[in-house]
């Protein structure tokens, strides 16, 4: 019974998540009126009694000591009682004109659910929490998972900040939509907070569906929106299909070691390997086994050959999704990819896997910032700068192992683990999200005023609105990598990280590409504030609350340019605690 | 180029390295015949969603492919002696749920389309082109 507290614990930020999901349908259900009421209260209790249901079964199967008292999850508790409360008053206040309150409670939850984690992290980086499996071994609470939780509950908190104010979302038929989409932007970070934390295939092929099916719902979720539902088409069908190759691939990675579990899986693969068990035929099956399975996380990055749904889906997305998309979704992709490359890069046929990553991440940052050099829309412009930005992401996992050459074998073995790769990866990911979000709530926000999203329609706006203006600027600046941003210090670990693992070739590559994208990047500043003068001087007025978030993310990433060494010790911790495997 | 011998060498050989597989007194199928067809499954699979011009079809594809990944994972568990006996099982019924849920959000969003652009023809929905 202790053991199962103890899990229960390690998943609080999620059961939180649950609970705001549940809290945002009852209050749906409170607006919904009487007629629809016994519908949902039958579903929702039902939904409720089979969770509690699932968890007890569960439980029985975990009958170890004791180790945390059960008092702790008096702060879950607390949340919870303090989310109904809240809703109940805000309810009694905002009748009738409560297009704010869904939003408001969402951001509450994930404030509560950052409040539970908080504590974990500081059992996990304390070196209090030594033992980091829960659930039998499903869930690995370690500091990679404690991150990237962390980074995307401040996804979830700013995409839904956004949404409050995306213009598209509060009126006609879309009204309703909002509940809908929340609790799909919920669904999704809840699956992605499961899928960085999860090292078993079977768990990770629900968390990565859990987000996926969410994501392709709020891309088509503007209705009557002839180009959302486009979007959310052609971002189901890719979808699924890449993440039937990548269950195939699973599935012969189970055949191959009949192990679900990464460290067992590992274990195997070393035993085989050092057996000399794996020839010709066995080396051709895992080959295909692990480029199945990493068909899957190469789509939800957008990696080239995979990459080709990113321009619509991103353009035709409602932009708060197109936000998540960009920063929480590649986030928690990059969080397990992470995980599979330091489990299995250096067993077997990993090192001839990282060769080939190399080239993808050369062809993606290429292609991505080729691409954007032509584009006249500002989400799709942003759809194909984040290509590029997964291809230098990609350059960090590619240096997370040294390869070496046998030059009369010609044999590619992978040696030690470089953990600066990992750092710099996890570094890149928290500067991206935090410019990413500030870009696109920069979009929302010229949209809100000029309704359209083309840079011809931008011009001048810099002098109109001069506060978003200039954050925009420090966000541009930022994806660049120009110091002094939170950017360009991701860029230096990863270029770094790459040097040190002997890919010269790569960093190169990647130094002439930040030089293309700031052709395209400076395009955006130059229509902000280069052009329109000729026009009559109108300051805008903008939302006080949307204005304050984006000068708070301008200042974290400016931050971040400037004070980077806090964030990089942690990360070097969790780059260290990898080592462990 | 590699030989189709090459290919199908995995199939075919007795697959000594994984050492733990053996057979199950009563079963009378050799694993390569649910190899076999699992790849059959997973390459009509694939070749539906290459081919296929309608949606619809291209999810019956996209099923077809669960469907071989599921196979996979019974037969392998099957084989595996008593200990791994209901992983396969376990796993396969997750994954048909999953792919349950995975057809009802794509028929979702295809009546979506329909009712919006009056056709389920993948290529017919192109408002953003470069």
């Amino acid at each position: 019974m202790a053991d199962y507290f103890r899990d229960l614990i390690a998943i609080g930020p999620e059961l939180i998540l649950c609970g705001t999901l549940l809290v945002v349908l009852l209050v749906d259900l409170w607006r919904a009126g009487r007629d629809r009421a016994s519908v949902w209260w039958i579903a929702l209790i039902v939904t409720f009694v089979s969770c509690l249901a699932m968890v007890q079964i569960g439980s029985l199967y975990h009958q170890a000591e004791a180790k945390v008292d059960g008092m702790a999850l008096l702060p879950e508790f607390l949340a919870l009682a303090s989310v109904y409360t809240l809703v109940t008053v805000c309810e009694s206040y905002y009748r009738g004109r409560d297009d704010w309150l869904l939003g408001t409670i969402v951001l509450i939850g994930t404030a509560l659910a950052g409040y539970r984690l908080w504590d974990l992290g500081v059992d996990v980086f304390s070196g209090l929490d030594q033992e980091t499996a829960y659930w039998g071994a499903l869930i690995e609470g370690d500091g990679l998972a404690i991150f990237l939780r962390a980074l995307g509950l401040f996804t979830l908190f700013f995409c839904a900040l956004f949404a409050i104010f995306y213009k598209p979302f509060l009126k006609g038929i879309n009204r309703n939509g909002v509940m809908e989409w929340l609790l799909c932007l919920i669904g999704a970070t809840l699956g992605g907070m499961f899928l960085v934390q999860t090292t078993n295939l079977l768990f990770l092929f629900l968390a990565l569906e859990m987000m996926s099916l969410c994501s392709y719902l709020q891309a088509g979720m503007l209705k009557g929106d002839r180009r959302s539902a486009e979007a959310g088409l052609k971002y189901v069908l890719y979808g699924s299909m890449a993440s039937a190759f990548m269950l195939f691939g699973f599935s012969l990675l189970y055949a191959f070691t009949g192990e679900l579990n990464f460290p067992a899986i590992r274990e195997i693969l070393i035993g085989l390997s050092a057996d000399g068990a794996i020839g010709d035929a066995e080396g051709l099956l895992l080959w295909v086994a692990i480029l199945g399975s990493l068909t899957g996380f190469a789509y939800k990055i957008s990696a080239v050959p995979f990459h080709f749904w990113t321009p619509d889906v991103y353009e035709g997305s409602p932009t708060p999704t197109t936000a998540f998309l960009a920063a929480g979704s590649k986030a928690f992709s990059f969080g397990i990819l992470i995980r599979f490359v330091v489990l299995l890069g250096d067993v077997g046929y990993g090192a001839r896997i990282l060769e080939l990553l190399a080239w993808v991440a050369a062809l993606t940052m290429t292609y991505g910032n080729l691409a954007a050099l032509r584009q006249s829309n500002l989400k799709r412009l942003f759809a194909y700068s984040s290509i590029a930005h997964a291809g230098y992401m990609l350059m960090g996992i590619v240096a997370l192992f040294v390869i070496t050459k046998d030059t009369t074998s010609g044999q590619l073995t992978a040696g030690s683990l470089n953990v600066d790769g990992a750092k710099a990866v996890l570094f890149y990911l928290l500067a991206y999200a935090i410019m990413n979000l500030g870009a696109f709530g920069v979009l929302i926000f010229l949209a809100n005023r000029t309704g359209s999203e083309e840079i011809a329609d931008i011009h001048g706006m810099g002098w109109k609105a001069p506060m978003v203006g200039g954050t925009m600027i420090v966000f541009l600046l930022s994806l660049t990598g120009v110091p002094p941003t939170a950017g360009f210090f991701g860029k230096y670990y990863l270029f770094v990280a790459a040097i040190q693992s002997g890919y010269g070739w790569l960093v190169v590559v990647a130094g002439l590409n930040t030089v293309i994208s700031l052709v395209y990047y400076f395009r955006i500043a130059k229509a902000l504030f280069l052009r329109g003068e000729e026009e009559a001087f109108v300051e805008i007025q903008g939302g006080k609350v949307f204005s304050l978030a984006l000068l708070f993310l301008a200042l974290l990433t400016i931050y971040f340019g400037i004070f980077a060494g806090g964030a990089t010790e942690l990360l070097q911790e969790v780059g260290t605690s990898l080592q462990s495997r | 180029m590699i030989a189709l011998t090459t290919l199908l060498a995995p199939f075919t050989m007795p697959l000594t390295p994984i050492a733990t597989l053996q057979e199950i007194p009563g079963t009378t199928l050799p694993l390569t015949w649910f190899l076999i067809m699992s790849l059959v499954l997973f390459t009509v699979g694939v070749l539906t969603v290459i081919t296929r011009r309608n949606t619809v079809y291209i999810l019956m594809g996209v099923e077809l492919m669960l469907n071989a990944a599921s196979l996979n994972f019974i037969a392998f568990s099957r084989y595996r002696g008593e200990a791994a006996l209901l992983d396969g099982t376990v796993i396969s019924t997750f994954i048909i749920v999953l792919a349950a849920a995975e057809a009802a959000v794509g028929l979702a969003i295809i009546l979506n389309i329909f009712g919006l652009f009056g056709s389920i023809r993948p290529e017919d929905p192109n408002l953003m082109r470069e």
